[in-house]
């Protein structure tokens, strides 16, 4: 049975907080209320909505309704939820060039986890990493399921600029930068795919729900 | 044809409303961090609400129009010449081609918008026109430089000049005077109101907080006193709605404003009602501010009067009859504007 807290926040916010766990099966009620609400979207008069590990933020236009009926819809919707099937994830092959000058950071996961380098491209490439949310920067996805042999910590000191597209482990995480900023993760390799383009017709690549499998070429 | 920038001022973006469609991919929705000085200045121009103007912070730009059209001032009262002779806000002037229009410091608040009939047409991105800086999206990567040429959207309606509301209400109430100084910035419960003792909800109302240096559009972060949370665990990301107020590990309070990553681990202990998100957008480091505690209820009502204040306004604006001309009469330094209309 699905558990969730409907919270109203000041006038055009409501939050539906599950069970605060980052957990797959609570990401998949999250994404799943989601998706339902997509299609009454705009005659329920929502603006916008963040999906996220275990809350969904819905944003509404409070010329158009108000948090009664939004919870009223949210509770209806739960109560189907049980009949929905969700759409099948999708499987996004990410192609990775692993070390090298791109991936600066492979030895020391390496070193650090008693492997070879070799052993951390497969351990790597092995996984299959859900897509729990989207944030941070556009377009970037916070993964999980990382192995516990390559789990590393940070790095002490950040690097001013990390590339985008490379792909890297910080503590139990794993993840692509979509643009480029400062970083602190352990960089392993670098993959071409753009996750965020503003241009294109659809900038950001990936979504809540996929299931991320990386690609050694 | 457009508007070229002459000199560019201490920090001028492209704004409109926003892009709020996007926030679950990570995209921030930036926008003009005070909606309603914008809002109102389009509305006084008859434009589109979604039309995009310029957002000028602390020092203005210097600004030639190319062609004719009408233009507005709202927001913090700054300094503003137009052919080197004082114009007043929140009115609507005519700009001839070549006319050129300075504006200098603000002298209180923080951030004037300048809107134009037809509103700024540079290209969407992301389903809006505005500047988001960390990523160079937007007209000419963001900020905009001296030499930079922006069109102006095509205006069908009748020109609405000589509009004129400084003594509006709505206007007084926007500035109105700080009790000693202090601004009062109303908040309502945040998601994790419940993550903090009722001695720490005391706290934020107790103190008389200032604004700090490192503020930007971004968010807004206090001195003047540590908010303790409830416990130390973290708090697993949700999404950050706006004005919300989280308390970072050291226990220090910053109020995520437009240009917010949508997502975020800190606890949000408060939300800067709806109506009190542009006081906080003029709010210059060294601002005393202090937080008062609102129900929900009291909230709503305060954002329904509001839109019911403006719909009046929009009513009215549209109800004026559009002057025939208009003469520029010029005494000393100021400029005045006498319009000509059928009766």
């Amino acid at each position: 049975m699905t558990k969730a807290v409907l919270t109203p926040v000041d006038v055009n916010y409501l939050v539906v907080t599950f069970e605060q766990v980052i957990d797959p099966q609570v990401n998949r009620q999250v994404r799943l209320l989601w998706q339902q609400l997509q299609h009454h979207q705009s005659q329920a008069g929502i603006v916008a909505m963040i999906p996220t590990y275990c809350t969904l933020q819905i944003q509404f236009d409070p010329h158009q309704t108000d948090s009664t009926q939004v919870s009223h819809l949210v509770h209806e919707l739960i109560l189907q939820s049980g009949d929905i099937k969700e759409p099948q994830s999708r499987k996004i092959e990410v192609p990775v060039t692993y070390g090298g000058e791109l991936g600066p950071d492979i030895m020391t996961v390496a070193r650090h986890n008693g492997l070879t380098q070799d052993q951390v491209i497969d351990i790597h490439t092995a996984g299959e990493y859900l897509v729990y949310m989207l944030g941070f920067n556009p377009g970037f996805p916070y993964m999980g399921g990382l192995d516990p042999r390559l789990h590393t910590p940070r790095l002490e000191v950040p690097r001013t600029r990390v590339k985008a597209g490379s792909v890297g482990i910080a503590g139990a995480q794993t993840g692509i930068y979509s643009t480029s900023s400062p970083g602190g993760w352990q960089l392993i390799g670098h993959t071409q795919f753009h996750l965020f383009n503003p241009t294109a017709q659809q900038p950001v690549l990936l979504q809540p729900g996929d299931i991320i499998k990386f690609v050694a070429i | 044809m457009g508007i070229t920038i002459k000199e560019a001022g201490f920090l001028t973006t492209v704004q409109d409303q926003g892009r709020e469609e996007y926030q679950h991919l990570g995209v921030p929705v930036a926008g003009a961090v005070d909606t309603f000085a914008l809002r109102v200045g389009n509305l006084l121009l008859g434009n589109n609400p979604h039309s995009a103007g310029l957002e000028c912070t602390l020092v203005g730009p210097t600004i030639i129009f190319n062609s004719p059209t009408v233009f507005a001032l709202t927001g913090a009262e700054m300094e503003a010449q137009l052919n080197g002779y004082d114009i007043a806000m929140w009115t609507t002037w005519v700009a001839c081609a070549g006319d050129v229009l300075r504006l200098g410091i603000a002298l209180t608040g923080l951030r004037t918008y300048i809107t134009v009939a037809g509103g700024i047409d540079t290209p969407l991105v992301l389903g809006s026109r505005a500047a988001y800086l960390p990523l160079h999206l937007g007209a000419k990567t963001g900020r905009l430089l001296a030499g930079d040429a922006l069109p102006l959207g095509t205006f069908a309606g009748p020109q609405h000049f000589n509009r004129s509301i400084i003594a509006h209400p709505l206007v007084r109430e926007y500035q109105r005077p700080t009790l000693d100084g202090v601004v009062k910035v109303r908040i309502t419960p945040g998601p994790q109101h419940h993550y903090f003792s009722a001695a720490s909800h005391a706290d934020l109302t107790k103190a008389v907080f200032s604004v700090d240096n490192n503020s930007d559009r971004m968010g807004i972060r206090f001195q003047g006193a540590k908010i303790a949370p409830l416990n130390d665990e973290s708090l697993i990301s949700d999404g950050i709605p706006l004005g919300a107020m989280q308390i970072s590990r050291d226990g220090t309070p910053i109020v995520m404003m437009a240009d917010r990553q949508p997502t975020g681990g800190y606890p949000k202990i408060a939300v800067v009602t709806a109506v009190d998100v542009p006081l906080l957008a003029q709010c210059r480091p060294g601002t005393h501010v202090k937080f008062q505690w609102i129900s929900r209820e009291d909230a709503l009502d305060l954002f329904y009067q509001k839109e019911r204040e403006l719909a009046q306004l929009k009513a009215w604006v549209q109800g004026q009859v559009a002057p025939l001309r208009a003469y520029r009469i010029t005494v000393a330094t100021k400029l005045f504007q006498v319009s000509i209309q059928e009766k």
